[in-house]
């Protein structure tokens, strides 16, 4: 693979401001008198535009997450026809039920009372209603944990491939994913938050994590 | 499920960064597309489509008053410019069609060189390649993102880029010469 040249990057970069950045041409013209629509259209864009922290994960990450959520769609999906809907609440008497949609704010932080050895936190995002963590190490594992407090229920009637399902202190988690990553989700008993754990880390080191958040 | 957490993950950074380049340079984007286009509408259509792909990469922006900031906004509204009147004209956009001869250039022979006569050298290429090139190395778009900011096929991107690479290199060892 092609490792970008700096020099290239650099020069590249100051190119860009010699060919680009004199506008002395224009500063003496008067201010440009726009349309409405076109002033609509700023106006909205301005309400809409987002600081996407995700542009900024590695694009092997990236990969990685997507791959995992997918793999987590696929696994309960099969290939059913069907709409597919996982339930994430099972009651014990064999019926599933729907979690309620739920719409609320962040009032607590995200904490890992786990970080496996070696790992770093390398990227954080916060909002009202969802924040993120990325860790990662030395050796390219890394894995994503999402807490959020907004979320509808996912409720799955599948064929084929089910995925693993196992209780903790009262708490099911639900284990999915393919050979190089795996994707938890859970919802605590008080149900405040709908947490979601994805990465290439062992699955077992995965679920440790998941057991110990706050 | 992805584009669900994503429309949620939302900061007032975004929005104060945009709002301030907006602000800041709308006046001479607007002015650098009409000395492309000529006409104040397509002006207009050519600065709405430039400030679209800025608020969806506002990531990419640090500082909304450097000059850094100023080049990839006025090369952006240039872009979309010539892409409209190329519209216009009803221009299609070939693929470039090259001998499979072409072999990827390297980077790292790009190391040997000064960075003052790269840059002049990048300012000599023509458009067409110069601008992809400019797009990828200096503002890290991908092919595919600059691909849409052009109106042009992935591949096509791909091979303009090594098509740059190649002609910088020749250049570059012209003067060596």
């Amino acid at each position: 693979m092609n490792t970008e040249s700096k020099q290239l990057c650099a020069a590249c970069r100051q190119a860009m401001i010699e060919l680009y950045a004199d506008t002395t041409e224009f500063d003496r013209l008067p201010a440009p008198e726009y349309s409405a629509e076109f002033l609509r259209f700023i106006e909205t864009l301005k309400k809409r535009v987002r600081h996407n922290k995700y542009h900024k994960m590695t694009k092997t990450a990236k990969i990685i997450l997507i791959a995992a959520i997918l793999a987590l769609l696929a696994a309960v999906s099969g290939f059913a026809a069907r709409e597919l809907r996982i339930y994430l609440i099972d009651h014990g008497n064999g019926s599933y039920l729907d979690v309620e949609k739920r719409v609320g704010t962040l009032t607590e932080d995200l904490s890992l009372g786990y970080v496996p050895e070696g790992f770093e936190l390398t990227e954080e995002n916060k909002s009202l209603h969802i924040q993120i963590k990325t860790y990662a190490n030395s050796d390219n594992l890394f894995f994503v944990i999402q807490k959020q407090s907004s979320y509808s229920s996912i409720d799955i009637d599948s064929e084929g491939i089910v995925p693993k399902r196992t209780e903790i202190n009262g708490v099911q988690y639900i284990i999915s994913g393919s050979d190089n990553s795996t994707v938890i989700v859970w919802i605590p008993n008080d149900t405040k938050y709908l947490y979601t754990l994805s990465g290439n880390v062992e699955e077992n080191e995965l679920l440790k994590i998941a057991i110990h958040c706050k | 499920m992805l584009g669900f957490y994503l429309s949620i993950v939302d900061t007032e950074e975004g929005k104060q960064k945009f709002t301030a380049v907006y602000n800041l340079w709308n006046r001479p984007m607007y002015y650098a597309a009409l000395k492309v286009t000529g006409d104040t509408g397509l002006a207009q259509d050519a600065l709405q489509e430039a400030f679209l792909y800025i608020a969806k990469n506002v990531a990419k922006i640090d500082d909304p008053a450097s000059d850094e900031t100023k080049a990839y906004l006025m090369l952006t509204v240039s872009s979309q410019a010539k892409k409209i009147m190329s519209r216009q004209r009803e221009i299609i956009n070939s693929d470039l069609v090259e001998a499979s001869e072409e072999l990827v250039v390297e980077d790292f022979i790009f190391e040997m060189f000064e960075q003052e006569d790269l840059t002049q050298k990048i300012k000599a290429l023509p458009e067409e390649y110069r601008t992809p090139l400019l797009l990828h190395y200096g503002q890290g778009f991908s092919g595919r993102e600059i691909a849409r900011m052009l109106d042009m096929k992935e591949p096509a991107v791909r091979k303009r880029i090594e098509r740059a690479k190649r002609l910088l290199s020749q250049l570059l060892d012209e003067t060596a010469d």
